[in-house]
């Protein structure tokens, strides 16, 4: 015969343990994969990092290419651009983003590590990028990295100077 | 002369007091190295596995006695098949391989007159499976809902862990014994996986995790091949 305390005992610690276990288990509609690099631009040559005007220095559109398409970013109708995020690309370790100012263009060509980790059995995979790397650039000399990892955490990846 | 005597004296009454403190010490039991049996066991909730289709996860173990210890060595099989297409979900994955665990047992209750047991031990374990998935990301600009899912796959992981493990052993009938194991799994280690990182390990459980319990109930079948008694206690008289 099992005394009653030993008993309530071993119920309460199976009931605290079950709801242990379902606040463990992710909400799958609210999980989604940070798959976003920040892009800044900045002006060159200020002693401090000064963020660019985008009235005397428009950009009239960004761009990333991928496969024989391209999605925008930002265009010019889009106020405050001087801070924008572009999407990494499951499918690919690297993207070709383009600014595009008045008469130039900038070429970013990043490459990233992807992996697909697992979120839960229900909810399934998703992707997480690290690693962000720059291996060509038309102004190599005027971009930086600033953080290579890709998650919410990370405020800028990349800086651009002008 | 005297002085001679005296250390005389002094030498037999060392060798007196000597010979009681031999007898104040505690009588030891005979250790028996010699195996006498082998447990050959199968996890009962894998069995039944076997026999439904989907999923499966079975094990078997094998141990030898050396005195009180054992040598325990289990291998198993584990098969996933996680289908989500089509569910409101995204992906496809399988995954299948072999598992084993080696490591040393000790008996708690080496007396027991039916050779159950009670026992605790350490093992490691260590796996060779492959797995693969389809999945698509529909989050993703990249992505139009009218794309083939992306295919990904392992062919050859490796992995290894470490368990420490409590169980206990039951006499039933004959040769027969029944019992639960609860096990506590650490320190996983993943090699060969690509951009997929494996699901499960086969034998750990959850590849991300860095601890896992585990619990299996055997039923035994005990293979005797040598007449061993069982152990008198320290001071017993054989019967």
């Amino acid at each position: 015969m099992i005394p009653k305390s030993r008993f309530l005992f071993g119920l309460v610690l199976l009931s605290f343990s079950l709801v242990w276990a379902c606040t463990q288990e992710p909400d799958c509609d609210n999980e989604r994969p940070y798959d976003l690099v920040s892009i800044g631009l900045y002006q060159a040559e200020t002693e401090t990092l000064t963020q660019i005007d985008t009235s005397e220095m428009p950009i009239r559109w960004v761009k990333v290419f991928y496969e024989d398409s391209a999605y925008y970013v930002a265009n010019s109708q889009d106020s405050g651009y001087f801070n924008f995020k572009v999407q990494l690309n499951p499918n690919s370790p690297e993207i070709l983003v383009a600014i595009r100012e008045l008469v130039d263009t900038t070429f970013l060509h990043l490459k990233y590590e992807k992996q697909l980790e697992w979120l839960s059995e229900e909810c399934g995979p998703m992707h997480r990028y690290e690693e962000l790397e720059l291996t060509e650039s038309t102004t190599l000399d005027s971009v930086v990295i600033n953080d290579p990892l890709v998650n919410f955490q990370v405020d800028e990846n990349i800086r651009i100077f002008y | 002369m005297r002085i001679l005597g005296f250390f005389i004296s002094l030498v037999f009454l060392s060798m007196g007091v000597f010979a009681q403190n031999q007898e104040l010490k505690p009588l030891k039991r005979a250790r028996d190295w010699v195996p006498s049996k082998v447990f050959l066991s199968a996890d009962l909730a894998g069995l039944l596995r076997l026999t439904t289709p989907g999923n499966v996860q079975t094990e078997f173990q094998g141990k030898v006695d050396f005195d009180s210890f054992f040598l325990t060595i289990d291998a198993g099989y584990l098969r996933t098949d996680l289908d989500r297409i089509g569910d409101g979900s995204n992906f496809n994955y399988e995954s299948n391989g072999l598992f084993y665990r080696v490591g040393p047992q000790v008996d708690f209750m080496p007396y027991n007159k039916d050779w159950s047991q009670l026992y605790f031990g350490f093992m490691y374990g260590w796996s060779r499976f492959e797995d693969k998935i389809q999945y698509q990301n529909t989050n993703s600009i990249y992505v139009s809902p009218n794309e083939q899912p992306i295919s990904l796959d392992n062919e050859r992981i490796k992995a290894r862990w470490l368990e420490a493990n409590f169980g206990l052993s039951a006499h039933i009938v004959g040769p027969l014994y029944m019992g639960y194991v609860l096990r506590f799994k650490f320190a996983p280690s993943v090699k060969g996986a690509g951009e997929l990182y494996p699901w499960e390990i086969p034998g750990y459980g959850r590849a991300d995790r860095t601890g896992r319990f585990g619990f299996n109930y055997h039923i035994t079948y005990k293979l005797g091949f040598r007449n061993k008694k069982v152990p008198l206690r320290p001071g017993e008289k054989p019967q």
